[in-house]
């Protein structure tokens, strides 16, 4: 009875409905499809970008920083050093209009025990942003002590890939800014003083022509003037360019466009080319040793440590 | 009576001064001779090669200092100082005999070292820009000698009582170390004590920085 009555229902529905309901059109079907896509997407991107697990450490000009809850003090000193650094080489320069995000997951060492069970200890995420975060996106994954490493690396990384063709196949290699600076120079320094090729030599003794060939500035007149310097003593010398330039450097460096390496160098510093070369040779062949081997004040350590020695000596030999 | 010391001592110590001479004077020239292959073409292999045996000059001081301390209170120590306590002069002045006797004993191998170092810096015909430091690291190499000799002359002129007091807060130190290291990855006791020891201003600073016999 009650499904003759259900069906009876159904009928008079239909009947009474069918013609006030107009059939949609296809290209209305599409929009509607794509719009629901495009929410989709956007929604998905933003859970999948926006973490949850992610709270804001720190801001800075168009930098902001965030990490989850236990790395937010960590992350907060990260952005300030990373910040520093990126004012003095880049200055406000960014690898893409719309931004760039880095995240890194974070884990710490593991004692002795922990290594055994495979898990990570304390695994966290640190997540720097610039502008939008729209643009560039990197992910890693790193021990939490090389984070500020990898965030260094990464964006000198997406600042290389932002140069113009040229500039890029003359350095070849991102600038090493991960490096300590000592360190970085000290390495340069041995590149440029043990160089055995006659242009590196004549560099070493000032003739100007011979270190722009050895730093592939320009060509040679020699016949055969021997190898270049590697690509890490060309970093050094941009690094140089940019410090010389100050403010707006690297932006200069970039925008010179694809002209030679030379007149993008001269633009980022600021000074003449030959002056630029001349100013980088002394400077960096000013950081070799000036002191032998020993130094007076370890000549006074080693003399009074062994007379202290001596001095232990004769009150740890009472033998009765 | 001090001749009569360094002579005691020499009949001790003389095959270890013979052998550590010998080294002292070969170190310098090996070290040039092998990385020096390829000449002027190889120059920052050759550097990186002197700086690899660069590491063996400190090494030989240890060596040395550590061989001569020990083998010039070899005797004493058999004897239980028995012959130490018996002779007329103070415990102290007998002690500072040894040590001076210990340190002309060591002469011979820095004047190895010294004369080594120039003959093998005096045979290469290096380029323009390149330095060399014969004397300097033979007078570290000295320095170095006379802080290792007299840390090992130290402890083997201690007394058995004062020893085992040594040993065993060495002891001590390595289960705390061991233990911390367990529970706290990161604090490295050992670690941190060597390293003050072995930078300024610690005893053995003498032992770090550049060894080398030809630098930039």
């Amino acid at each position: 009875m009650s499904r003759a009555r259900a069906c009876a229902a159904i009928a008079a529905l239909l009947l009474g409905t069918a013609h006030r309901v107009p059939a949609q059109s296809v290209t209305a079907w599409r929009d509607s499809t794509l719009a629901l896509t495009a929410r989709y997407s956007a929604l998905r991107d933003s859970i999948g970008r926006a973490d949850s697990t992610l709270a804001e450490a720190g801001r800075r000009g168009d930098l902001a920083m965030a990490s989850t809850l236990p790395q937010r003090q960590f992350a907060a000193r990260l952005l300030e050093d990373f910040a520093e650094l990126r004012q003095r080489r880049f200055g406000e320069a960014l690898p893409d209009d719309r931004g760039f995000r880095i995240s890194v997951r974070t884990f710490e060492s593991r004692s002795v025990f922990e290594r055994f069970d495979g898990r990570d200890r304390n695994p966290g995420k640190v997540q720097l942003t610039g502008l939008s975060g729209s643009g560039r996106d990197v992910e890693r994954y790193e021990r939490v002590d090389r984070v500020y490493s990898i965030l260094v690396q990464a964006y000198t990384e997406m600042m290389f890939e932002s140069l113009p063709v040229t500039l890029r196949k003359w350095l070849e290699f991102r600038p090493p800014l991960e490096m300590e600076e000592t360190n970085r120079r000290y390495v340069a320094m041995y590149s440029v003083a043990t160089g055995v090729g006659r242009a590196e030599r004549g560099c070493i003794d000032s003739h100007i022509a011979d270190c722009a060939y050895v730093l592939r500035l320009r060509e040679s007149t020699d016949s055969a003037p021997g190898g270049t310097y590697p690509p890490f003593v060309r970093a050094d010398l941009l690094l140089f360019a940019l410090d010389r330039g100050g403010d707006s450097a690297w932006i200069r460096f970039r925008n010179a466009g694809d002209v030679l390496p030379i007149e993008a160098l001269a633009a980022a510093s600021r000074l003449e080319p030959d002056s630029l070369i001349l100013a980088w040779r002394r400077d960096i062949l000013g950081l070799r040793p000036t002191e032998g081997v020993l130094d007076g004040r370890g000549l006074l350590l080693a003399l009074g440590w062994g007379a202290l020695f001596l001095a232990g000596a004769l009150g740890v030999s009472k033998w009765v | 009576m001090l001749k009569a010391m360094i002579r005691l001592q020499w009949r001790a110590v003389w095959h270890i001064v013979a052998a550590l001479t010998v080294a002292g004077l070969l170190l310098p020239l090996a070290s040039v001779r092998t990385g020096w292959k390829g000449g002027l073409t190889n120059l920052p292999n050759f550097l990186t090669e002197l700086q690899l045996w660069g590491l063996l000059y400190p090494a030989l001081a240890a060596l040395a200092g550590v061989a001569l301390a020990a083998g010039i209170w070899s005797s004493d120590r058999r004897g239980h100082h028995i012959y130490a306590l018996t002779l007329p002069i103070p415990r102290w002045r007998y002690v500072l005999l040894r040590y001076l006797a210990g340190l002309t004993l060591a002469l011979p191998i820095v004047a190895a070292v010294w004369l080594g170092s120039v003959i093998a810096s005096e045979t290469l015909d290096l380029p323009a820009g390149l330095r060399i430091f014969p004397h300097a690291l033979a007078a570290k190499f000295a320095l170095a000698l006379i802080v290792l000799f007299g840390f090992a002359f130290a402890i083997a002129a201690s007394s058995s009582r004062a020893l085992g007091i040594g040993v065993r807060f060495l002891a001590l130190l390595v289960a705390v170390h061991l233990g911390v290291v367990m529970l706290y990855p990161k604090t490295n006791i050992l670690w941190s004590l060597v390293t003050g020891l072995a930078t300024w201003p610690g005893p053995f600073a003498a032992l770090g920085g550049r060894w080398m016999l030809i630098d930039v």
